[in-house]
């Protein structure tokens, strides 16, 4: 008896202590309104706020996909609260979760006021729910080009300002490429695979990667090989409604499955697996000489690049050389993710997010994450002054501006048809499947997976 | 004789072998915590002062708010297992002791919930606590963790109780005991290994949760360890120095738990569970 | 004769009253979401929307024919089997070994904390570490293969062996809790009856086929049943080792769910696959009961 009440006793203590502990935590706090409306902001402590207004405190909540500049968002967060004392920003980083996230908050009726949102199902399902604010009305979605406020238009609601544009770029490590016998990045398809088999004859480095655990990244490799044999042949915005359609068919000219073969043989083992942080950490380790990568991962993949070869020159990047020689290479080009507002019920929420929506696209401000990822961005108010791009990166910038391009077609397509085609994908990367199998399969797969 | 003891030997030694093979992964983590990246990939497996670093901890630390974090999901932890124990032993009384028919169809009811899988609840849980105002709230948490985990929970203690002699309480309704006065006074005070089992059993799932916390906790408010340390799960898992250290903060407390709990928890099992 | 039917009935009334928290708690957050997942299964809805149309059965016919569910279902009953299989026999092995006591041996209560120790770290824990230690280029297991002059593995692309390489992160998790459960059982082994046995002139294999194995039946079929039901559930540890690649080799159907759920925002077939796996655990455990009781009523 004595030894049960002992326990059951430590263990209320425990949890009496614990739970005072934890109800202190959150007076820490004041401000953990919950979102659903009937808030009740505690005793308004009345300072002054930018433009002399009176405010209440509000907890503004932010939820951000992509960690890697998380430490950057922090300062920026910082800053904000700095200018606005009566906004307390609290952000979740959700990463590769954010469908579930959206999706259980949406279903408590909790979702962060201001949210990242990706061209897919789950924010789509949001927007018709009625659950995303029209961006439209704020003044900093003036600057958005008309494109991009395009691509994130569904069912009539513009749903976000994108942080930029997406597209991929074959990175190099030119200090490897060097001892390969190669001067200068390989300008065409054939050079990139005759530097592969170079690379591989001269070095133990393996020849080039992909982070294809992350399904862009998987996707925009096919995608930018496919846009080079189709591009000239069908014309611009073809391509883009033919994928709509489910009319295209991706076995329609067997070039397209060689290179994708050629270039698959060449991938460092592993590839299949890889998130963008293992290619860092690959570049890093100075253990792949090429790795064809988002734009997005720029600023950290130089940095691992000029880590290894001890030499920040080392870092170079170009377009992916998927063109014929003689001809300019297309590339496939997708809005990043967005920032969205969410309908709150709560107006000082709503108007905290409208704040800090306004604030967080105005050029000083946005360019201390947009610098962190040394990305392109699409806002047009964006000047040379804001931007300080990875040397490597700021050279292909006109290129990339002149190049002629398809829009990413997963933006148009089901979940269901972008699992399994990067599934057959993945497994041609590794060396599991054929080419031909693996479009074959993708071809079939895109029957019936438009929506519309 | 002789070759018996060398036997007993080489036996010992494969098997101490066999030990630290299970050992390396967690000396490789805990080693690694205290590393930078650039080291736990050139040499994972050496100990060396040059190599020492604690910036890992710190950032960690920082980045996920720890005390915090502890603090929620030690009081989910604590008090849905109070809440379980309780629930669990007065029901396995009943079950074990006060034989009913209709006690063990509610028995075997209880038990095939185990086969309940979490992830196709998530939604419909959502919305009943929403619903119910214990949506990101500590408490909707434990009420959730404790009625995921009573299944187990009464098959333990079930068996527990069914496994004590029969003669504990019939002297005493012989004496005019109630049976009220019989579950306290003479069934309770045997509970301590059989709640022991249940704590770390049960403890363990509790503790290490990510599902039930992320789904039902506003996770950028009231963070749970688990959900904290999935950041650095995600980009920065090849950050390896991150993750590393935010494993050893999330773990060493239920490891603590374990060392103190220890010596009931076999004693527990040894009465209890093997005869249910 | 009376007086014995209202004392009965009152132990009754107070057992009833026992059963109350319990019951209540488990109706609550337990049966009504298993209800809903049971209803959900019949509509097609996305999760999020107050759109929810009934469409039968469909949910549940389409599935056999979406690409990579043989594939998956076919992963999912290698990893059961495996894993059970494998945690199992070694647990019982282990439990054997640590239970013996003796002159020159080493303190057993200290080894059964070490083996026990990988049972306190989350699933997510444990699949975050693996797939550090199988990475080709970095990770510690190919380091250590090369420091003894082998060709390194491809852990994670390799058909078959990346199957392998969860199963081996999934039990090296598990042991240790069965391991425990063994070790109880056969501390609960009265010490004459294998003294007799031994007198006789039994050989250690005769005494475990004769006496132990028999007397720890309860315990086995605690061990099985348990074993099983979880790793039907198992979640994140296998997704976070090797997400499921190559293929669908690795992809069990508890993350189709999750697919299905939160992705593709397909709720109805999500709860479709959701009662589809309870039924088939269910079936599976119960058969596992009948088979393993008749074996403890044989002994």
């Amino acid at each position: 008896m004595r030894k049960m009440r002992k326990m059951l006793a430590l263990l209320l203590c425990a949890g009496m202590i614990l739970g005072g502990i934890s109800a202190c935590g959150s007076k820490e706090t004041p401000t953990q309104a919950p979102a659903e409306g009937e808030s009740k902001t505690e005793e308004s402590k009345e300072e002054p706020a930018a433009g002399g207004e009176e405010h209440e405190n509000v907890t503004l909540e932010v939820c951000i996909v992509q960690p890697d500049w998380s430490d950057e968002w922090d300062d920026m967060e910082k800053k904000f609260e700095d200018e606005y004392p009566w906004i307390d920003v609290v952000s979740v980083g959700v990463q590769e979760n954010q469908g579930e996230f959206l999706t259980t908050r949406a279903a408590a009726n909790d979702l962060p006021a201001i949210t990242q949102i990706n061209n897919n199902q789950n924010v789509w399902a949001l927007c018709e729910e009625g659950k995303i604010l029209d961006a439209s009305g704020f003044s900093v979605a003036a600057n958005v080009p008309d494109s991009y406020k395009d691509a994130y238009t569904h069912d009539g609601v513009f749903m976000g300002i994108t942080q930029g544009a997406a597209f991929t770029v074959l990175f190099l490590n030119m200090d490897i490429l060097k001892q390969a016998g190669w001067e200068a990045p390989p300008t065409n398809f054939d050079e990139l695979i005759k530097c592969c088999e170079d690379i591989e004859a001269n070095t133990d480095v393996a020849a080039i990667t992909v982070a294809a655990n992350k399904t862009t990244n998987c996707w925009m490799v096919w995608e930018g090989i496919l846009a080079n044999v189709y591009g000239d042949e069908l014309g611009f915005g073809v391509y883009d409604e033919q994928i709509k359609d489910g009319t295209f068919d991706f076995a329609k000219n067997p070039k397209a499955t060689e290179m994708l073969a050629a270039i698959s043989s060449h991938m460092m083992t592993g590839t299949s697996s890889m998130t963008e942080d293992d290619v860092t950490a690959a570049f890093a380790d100075g253990a792949v000489a090429m790795a064809i990568a988002g734009n997005w991962t720029a600023a950290n993949i130089c940095d691992a690049i000029g880590e290894a070869a001890g030499d920040p020159a080392a870092a170079a990047a170009v377009l992916v050389p998927f063109n014929e020689a003689g001809k300019d290479p297309w590339i496939s080009v997708s809005p990043e993710d967005a920032f969205a507002c969410t309908v709150q019920e709560d107006p000082n929420v709503a108007e905290a997010a409208k704040v800090f929506y306004e604030w967080v696209f105005q050029p000083e401000n946005f360019k201390i994450i947009q610098n962190a990822r040394g990305t392109v961005p699409v806002l047009t108010n964006m000047t040379d002054e804001h931007i300080v791009l990875p040397d490597a990166v700021a050279d292909i910038v006109p290129a990339m501006n002149a190049a002629q391009y398809v829009m990413m077609s997963f933006n148009l397509l089901t979940s269901e048809f972008y699992d399994s085609s990067c599934t057959a994908l993945k497994d041609v990367y590794s060396g599991n499947l054929k080419a031909e199998d693996a479009v074959a399969s993708m071809a079939e797969a895109l029957k019936g997976s438009h929506l519309n | 004789m002789k070759g018996k003891r060398i036997r007993i030997l080489a036996g010992e030694i494969l098997f101490l072998l066999l030990t630290i093979i299970c050992w390396i992964p967690i000396y490789y983590f805990v080693i690694g915590a205290f590393k930078e990246r650039r080291d736990i990939v050139k040499y994972p497996l050496k100990i060396s002062p040059d190599l020492f670093t604690v910036e890992n901890f710190t950032y960690v630390w920082k980045k996920m708010d720890f005390l915090k974090t502890l603090g929620n999901t030690a009081f989910i932890t604590v008090m849905a297992l109070v809440i379980v124990i309780i629930c669990s032993a007065l029901a396995g009384f009943a079950i074990a002791r006060i034989k009913r028919r209709i006690f063990m169809v509610y028995y075997s009811l209880l038990v095939a919930l185990m086969v309940v899988p979490f992830i196709g609840c998530v939604i419909s849980l959502v919305v009943l606590s929403n619903r119910m105002n214990l949506y990101n709230s500590l408490w909707g948490c434990v009420l959730i963790q404790a009625a995921w985990n009573m299944p187990f929970a009464v098959f333990l203690y079930t068996g527990f109780m069914g496994g004590l002699p029969k003669e504990l309480e019939e002297a005493a309704y012989i004496d005019g005991c109630s049976t009220v006065q019989v579950f306290a006074r003479i069934f309770l005070p045997l509970q301590a290994p059989v709640t022991a089992t249940c704590c770390i059993r049960c403890g363990i799932g509790m503790w290490n949760d990510y599902l039930v916390s992320n789904s039902l906790l506003n996770s950028a408010r009231t963070p749970t360890l688990m959900v904290g340390i999935q950041q650095f799960f995600g980009a920065y898992v090849s950050e390896y120095g991150y993750a590393f250290a935010g494993i050893i903060l999330a773990s060493l407390p239920i490891l603590v738990m374990f060392v103190f709990l220890q010596k009931y928890f076999i004693k527990g099992l040894v009465a209890g569970a093997v005869k249910g | 004769m009376k007086k014995k039917m209202t004392f009965e009935r009152k132990r009754t009334v107070t057992g009833a009253c026992f059963l109350l928290p319990s019951a209540i708690l488990c109706l609550i957050f337990v049966i009504v979401p298993l209800v809903d997942i049971f209803r959900y299964s019949v509509y097609e809805w996305n999760g999020v929307g107050s759109n929810m149309k009934f469409v039968g059965l469909a949910n549940f016919l389409r599935l056999p024919s979406t690409e990579g569910f043989w594939e998956m279902a076919k992963a999912t009953v290698i990893y059961v089997v495996g894993v059970t299989i494998l945690v199992i026999v070694i647990a019982f092995l282990l439990a054997l070994v640590l239970d013996l006591k003796g002159k020159g041996r080493i303190n057993r209560n200290f080894l059964r904390a070490m083996w026990f120790v990988p049972c306190l770290l989350s699933g997510a824990i444990v699949g975050i570490l693996w797939r550090i230690m199988y990475n080709y280029n970095n990770g510690l297991i190919n380091t250590l293969i090369g420091y003894l002059n082998l060709p390194k593995v491809n852990w994670l692309e390799t058909y078959g062996v990346t199957m392998g390489a969860v199963i081996v992160a999934s039990v090296w998790c598990q042991i240790g809790m069965c391991t425990i459960i063994f070790l109880a059982g056969l501390q609960s082994i009265p010490e004459d009856l294998l003294e007799v046995a031994r007198i006789d002139g039994a050989s250690y294999f005769q005494q475990l086929r004769k006496i132990v194995i028999p007397m720890m039946a309860s315990s086995i079929t605690i061990n099985v049943i348990t074993t099983t039901i979880a790793a039907f559930k198992a979640y994140e540890l296998p997704y976070l080792v090797s997400n499921g690649l190559p293929g669908y080799s690795t992809r069990l159907l508890t993350q189709r769910i999750y697919f299905y759920g939160f992705r593709s925002m397909d709720y109805g077939t999500a709860s479709a696959l959701s009662v589809v796996l309870i039924i088939i655990i269910t079936l599976i455990s119960l058969l596992q009961l009948v088979v393993l009781k008749r074996r403890e009523d044989i002994y």
